[in-house]
């Protein structure tokens, strides 16, 4: 079955090489398709050990407030309803906590990260952010440890042709342009 | 109902099914799928049930609000004409003050599945506290007694589900639209399923 699932999933993903092109109109396929693939650049070409604590920690989150919605779904089909209110009560109040603590994690801790890896024990975090009726893409790189920081802000014309494809070799050079400046204090 | 049968929402379905998939091969939006890595793959899981848990949890959570285990009916019949019509959704309240008469309650008959709104014509109360009453649907002619188990002339407070404190034209018909025809139901809650798994969020 294992061998089965593995050919499953092998053929369900894309070819490589296979150009990105996306619905240009659309911001967040957008963002996502130039944040995977800034990402995909900085762990093959620099070999940055991607770290997974934020999607983790955002997954972790996601996974607990679903626990409790279902342990009140079951507590309620198990004993209907006057005998589960309360279980009920503190339930939904539960998870509507988690969710608004979810909100509250994303404004102010995720703020946008893509991508977080660790580099010669040195951590860098990588964050994007395209306002909502605009093509400036900001990107920030940021090496939490020695506070070294760039952000700036591009057209997403600078990456994408007429088509919605995205140009590997822009992305390329917009990740060595990021590489080059939050490292180039620590070669020094 | 002549003329339409039990497949016809599933063609449309079909059909809408069969331009979504040209329309996402024209954009490639499988591609942005298929490149997905395992963890968005999980989020995306995760998305969808926190989607269906927050409906829940509102909807159990109205439960808790209203103490009330049924909140929101829909009206099957024309039997509180002019007040409420057929299709018409209600809001109910199951608080426990008393109930008093001219109140529109909404009330099971022991061993009937379907509850019935209809008005309180008559409440009688003891000392002791227990109550029972009398219902009459505005549109009949007769009170509700024939409706009532055998024997069983008085309604108990237990046999209340709630009282009505709100109500919503027209909207109920989608919902007896969707109970005639389940495959309606299957096919719109399919393709909300397969929306939310489909698109990526920031």
């Amino acid at each position: 079955v294992v061998t089965m699932v593995k050919k499953i999933v092998e053929k369900w993903m894309v070819d490589e090489s296979k150009p990105v092109v996306v619905e240009k109109y659309d911001k967040v396929a957008v963002k996502n398709g130039i944040d995977d693939l800034l990402r995909k650049t900085f762990t093959t070409k620099y070999n940055i050990d991607e770290t997974f604590r934020t999607r983790d920690t955002r997954l972790a989150i996601c996974s607990i407030a679903c626990v409790f919605s279902a342990y009140a779904c079951l507590y309620d089909f198990l004993y209907p309803f006057p005998d589960s209110k309360i279980v009920l009560g503190i339930c939904s109040l539960s998870y509507f906590s988690i969710t608004g603590l979810l909100y509250v994690w994303e404004w102010f801790v995720e703020k946008g990260t893509f991508f977080e890896g660790e580099l010669n024990g040195g951590k860098i975090k990588v964050s994007s952010f395209i306002p909502r009726y605009s093509g400036e893409y900001t990107i920030t790189g940021e090496c939490p440890e020695s506070s070294e920081s760039v952000s700036y802000t591009k057209c997403i014309s600078t990456w994408l042709d007429e088509t919605g494809k995205i140009l590997p070799d822009k992305i390329e050079k917009e990740a060595d342009n990021l590489y080059s400046k939050l490292f180039k204090a620590k070669a020094q | 109902s002549s003329g339409i049968n039990a497949e016809w929402p599933l063609r449309p379905g079909f059909a809408g099914c069969a331009w979504l998939f040209s329309f996402g091969n024209s954009v490639d939006m499988f591609d942005e799928l298929r490149r997905m890595d395992k963890r968005q793959v999980i989020y995306q899981f995760l998305n969808f049930a926190m989607i269906v848990s927050s409906a829940l949890m509102l909807w159990k959570g109205l439960f808790v609000v209203t103490h009330c285990e049924s909140p929101i009916v829909v009206v099957l019949s024309g039997s509180m004409q002019p007040a409420y019509y057929r299709g018409d959704l209600l809001f109910l309240t199951n608080q426990p003050e008393p109930v008093r008469v001219g109140d529109v309650v909404v009330f099971r008959i022991r061993g009937r599945n379907i509850p019935i709104v209809h008005r309180v014509l008559k409440v009688h109360e003891k000392d002791d506290g227990y109550v029972k009453f009398l219902t009459k649907g505005d549109n009949n002619n007769i009170d509700d007694r024939g409706l009532y188990v055998d024997g069983q002339l008085w309604l108990e407070r237990g046999d209340i589900i709630g009282r009505v404190k709100g109500y919503l034209p027209y909207v109920g018909m989608m919902t007896i639209l969707m109970n005639d025809k389940p495959n309606l139901k299957y096919a719109l809650l399919g393709l909300l399923a397969l929306f939310v798994l489909i698109k990526r969020e920031q």
